[in-house]
């Protein structure tokens, strides 16, 4: 009992760095175009997050029974799996890369349940519609943001009252800010609620059957709005100016574009990265301008570190699940 | 990126998205004929901005 309680504690620890190292990624764009101080942003933030508790749990279903074949998960495998997270999570932040939790919660998870059965633990069909959504995901994001961009662009472009257009987009994107994490919320929140429905499973605290209990999903969204709440500069850095710049129009379109994407995926129940998501977006919206505005070496930066972190996250997890086994 | 690359740059998207069509779920598919279609009509009305010479000098200042 005292083990899976310490793991619970884990698995609320990584959605609270998931808070703080992916949260932030939402709130760059409104931070970036001036519409909200990163303060007000990241209580603004936090705040919708916590409404994510009205939308579905499909995305916690996946990760519980998906991905590794739920007869293998025991509270080791689960711990393991959430250290390889986190590690990799942390190594990350350090050096100011955004890259996706989400993804190294997937790579945990396989890396420590092939440490402890083999590779045929792992359901190939779930990594499959993961593996696909890595470059969908973006790619969604990127030609809807480039979309509603142009459709804007469109709209107004002989509106010469320029200050008053752009007065009317940044109250917009207050909107689309929320939207975005009201997405953000149900779709990394539910990681770790299927983290430890999958725990409680294992434990036989609940039936295979069982949907996510309501402390579960209290617990999860306070964890993510608690770290987001708490920052992750760097990483608002990295998203908001360094890809490229962004006026309130940019933002308002990246971050409706990015929201309806990860909408959408929570519905089907793919988990995919918010990380991943805005950064297409943003990316679009920087291709609708005439010059260079999208920092390519950036984002080429990025997706190496996407490339990475599923492996990386694998390996670290692997090899936490055998000093388990060592001490256990 | 410059102007003239940008059809380039959607085409090349549209084709990623028919490539995964095989790897997609079944019941997804239609996600990626939808965003090959997008990207193939931007691929499409890029490339007839710059060969109509249009493409420079288009968008509205200060936005």
């Amino acid at each position: 009992m005292a083990a899976l309680v310490f793991v619970i504690f884990v698995a609320l620890a990584f959605d609270f760095f998931n808070g703080f190292h992916d949260a932030a990624n939402e709130i760059a764009t409104v931070v970036s175009t001036r519409v909200l101080s990163p303060r007000t942003a990241v209580l603004w933030a936090a705040l919708w997050h916590l409404v994510a508790i009205i939308l579905g749990t499909k995305v916690a279903a996946t990760i519980a029974k998906d991905i590794v074949v739920p007869t293998v998960f025991t509270t080791g495998v689960v711990f393991a799996g959430l250290a390889g997270a986190i590690l990799w999570d942390i190594i990350t932040w350090y050096v100011g890369l955004p890259t996706s939790s989400s993804h190294a919660l997937v790579g945990g998870m396989a890396g420590a349940a092939v440490a402890k059965a083999g590779w045929g633990s792992l359901i190939g069909s779930g990594f499959q519609k993961i593996a696909v959504y890595i470059v969908m995901a973006p790619i969604v994001g990127l030609l809807l943001a480039f979309t509603v961009m142009s459709a804007v662009y469109w709209a107004v472009h002989r509106y010469r009252k320029v200050e008053r257009l752009n007065r009317g987009f940044r109250r917009t994107q207050l909107v689309t800010s929320a939207a975005m994490s009201l997405g953000h919320g149900t779709n990394d929140a539910q990681k770790t609620m299927g983290v430890i429905l999958v725990l409680l499973i294992a434990t036989h605290h609940l039936p295979v059957t069982a949907s996510v209990p309501l402390w579960v999903k209290l617990s999860a969204l306070v964890a993510i709005s608690a770290g987001t709440a708490a920052g992750g500069w760097r990483i608002v850095h990295t998203m908001g100016s360094r890809i490229t710049k962004l006026q309130p129009v940019a933002g308002m379109s990246a971050e409706s574009a990015a929201a309806a994407t990860l909408f959408f995926t929570a519905h089907a129940g793919i988990p995919v990265s918010t990380t991943h998501t805005i950064t297409g977006a943003i990316v679009g919206v920087g291709t609708t301008q005439r010059l260079s505005a999208v920092r390519w070496g950036v984002a080429r930066r990025v997706v190496w570190a996407w490339i990475l972190t599923i492996p990386a996250a694998f390996a670290i997890a692997w090899l936490a699940e055998l000093v388990v086994k060592l001490v256990a | 990126m410059r102007q003239g690359r940008r059809p380039l740059f959607f085409a090349v998207t549209c084709v990623i998205c028919l490539l995964l069509v095989p790897a997609s779920p079944a019941e997804f598919r239609w996600v990626n004929y939808a965003t090959a279609a997008l990207a193939a009509l931007w691929a499409v009305l890029l490339g007839l901005e710059v060969v109509a010479g249009r493409g420079r000098g288009e968008r509205s200042a200060g936005l």
